[in-house]
């Protein structure tokens, strides 16, 4: 276990940006029936998702997320320090995207910009590498945006992936505010890597003539070396048992809280309906204080912690002072983050943005 | 004992008591079985048993008693 502590840095805003396009899973044709998709439904929780068209990129949405709320906060694009980008799904293999949004959003050369590749963990990993580096300046503005466009990764035969993920991104502001605390503790299993995968496209098996053919695995599901493959079991598996003993780990070494009944939002990534409340009961978190937007936007990867914010929170526009917040990520690596909160000032809320594209 | 203990609690997560399971029953072929059971065995195992149960594990099991000899070596 790796557990930090970063102190005066708090999160003051979040915007989250989804393509206008839904689909709902009872109308999916990936289903056999209408009774394969209600049992789909209740089992992940996905009711509905939002997917981008074949042209739109994650950098596209977190353009709007971040333009939206560089406006919301009225901050002077010249004055943000930082610009990180986490996604699996950037525009090119190279250059990294946040360069081509530090151009794009109008911010100064000297701006730090690069991406991070992580998924379902990479809200919390994003947040604990943004916070350190900004530690480092007398003081600093930095944006954090993390997303992915998923549907354009998965086979529109695989039924374990394909319905589950939803596309979106998010933008998070960063400033100096005093008072306020995090407490990380991140963890790495490589010995999972195989448990979601993106088999081919890169160098361990670079793409060539048969990359796009698709083939039947083990388990019945055809896909193309470009898709993701997923072990759901094995996912479970890991998040039922690393995930509540990280969180304890967690809260014995925070001076945040001394116990999970204290902290008001719980917020997971929404990896889907059935782990997460396995999860819950095991913690047992009251359901009160345990946040959902997977029924609305499927499993969005490192935007989901961010987007379930956004979702939860857009009749009040803002997670008040003092709120102590607890956000999980964890899957693809496999990876985990988790982070307790405590925020000195408002983190102002923008209701969710739908792009058309 | 092991053996009887997990086939009760078998039994209990997935409604079975009359479908008559023993330790040469191919769980993965009754009737009910789909991708979601295999997830209810996981979480069976970590919540009575506190064993970690995977993917493969299941893949490599055919019967309640190789499953149950697996999990018997954790």
């Amino acid at each position: 276990m790796s557990l930090l502590t970063i102190e005066d840095i708090g999160i003051v805003g979040i915007s989250s940006v989804v393509p206008q396009n839904s689909v709902k899973t009872i109308f999916d044709s990936i289903f056999a029936n209408e009774a394969e998709a209600l049992k789909f439904q209740k089992n992940t929780g996905v009711k509905n998702r939002h997917v981008v068209s074949n042209d739109t990129c994650t950098s596209d949405l977190g353009f709007i997320a971040s333009r939206n709320l560089i406006e919301k906060l009225k901050w002077d694009p010249q004055d943000i320090d930082i610009l990180v980008l986490v996604t699996q799904t950037a525009d090119f293999i190279s250059p990294n995207s946040s360069i081509i949004l530090q151009d794009k959003l109008g911010l100064k050369k000297s701006t730090i910009a690069f991406d991070l590749t992580l998924g379902c963990s990479g809200f919390v990993y994003g947040l604990s590498i943004v916070m350190s580096l900004m530690k480092n300046f007398i003081h600093s503005k930095a944006l954090l945006v993390v997303g992915d466009t998923l549907s354009r990764q998965a086979s529109p035969y695989d039924k374990s992936t394909y319905p589950l993920f939803g596309d979106g991104v998010s933008a998070i502001a960063l400033e100096d505010v005093v008072g306020s605390q995090i407490d990380f503790n991140l963890f790495s299993d490589g010995s999972g890597f195989n448990s979601i995968i993106v088999p081919g496209g890169m160098y361990r098996n670079p793409f060539n003539s048969n990359s796009l053919e698709y083939s039947i695995d083990e388990n019945g599901i055809s896909r193309n070396q470009l898709n993701t493959k997923m072990d759901g079991t094995d996912v479970f598996s890991f998040a039922i048992q690393e995930v509540p003993n990280s969180i304890q780990d967690l809260i014995d070494y925070s001076t945040i809280v001394n116990d999970i009944s204290e902290i008001d939002y719980n917020i997971f990534h929404q990896a889907n309906y059935f782990i997460l409340e396995t999860i819950r009961m095991k913690l047992k978190i009251d359901r009160s204080r345990f946040f959902y937007s997977i029924q609305e936007f499927g499993n969005t990867s490192s935007a989901s912690i961010p987007i379930t914010i956004s979702h939860c929170f857009e009749n009040d526009l803002k997670v008040v002072k003092g709120s102590k917040c607890l956000f999980s990520g964890f899957g693809v690596g496999l990876s985990l983050g988790s982070a307790l909160l405590y925020n000195a000032c408002d983190i102002i809320v923008e209701p969710i943005y739908f792009y058309h594209d | 004992m092991f053996k009887n203990q997990f086939i009760s609690a078998f039994n209990e997560v997935f409604e079975s008591k009359d479908a008559g399971i023993s330790g040469s029953t191919v769980y993965q072929e009754l009737e009910f079985w789909d991708s979601m059971s295999a997830l209810m065995l996981v979480a069976m195992c970590d919540s009575q048993f506190n064993l970690k149960l995977t993917g493969s594990d299941i893949r490599n099991s055919k019967t309640i008693d190789e499953l149950v000899d697996l999990l018997e070596k954790k």
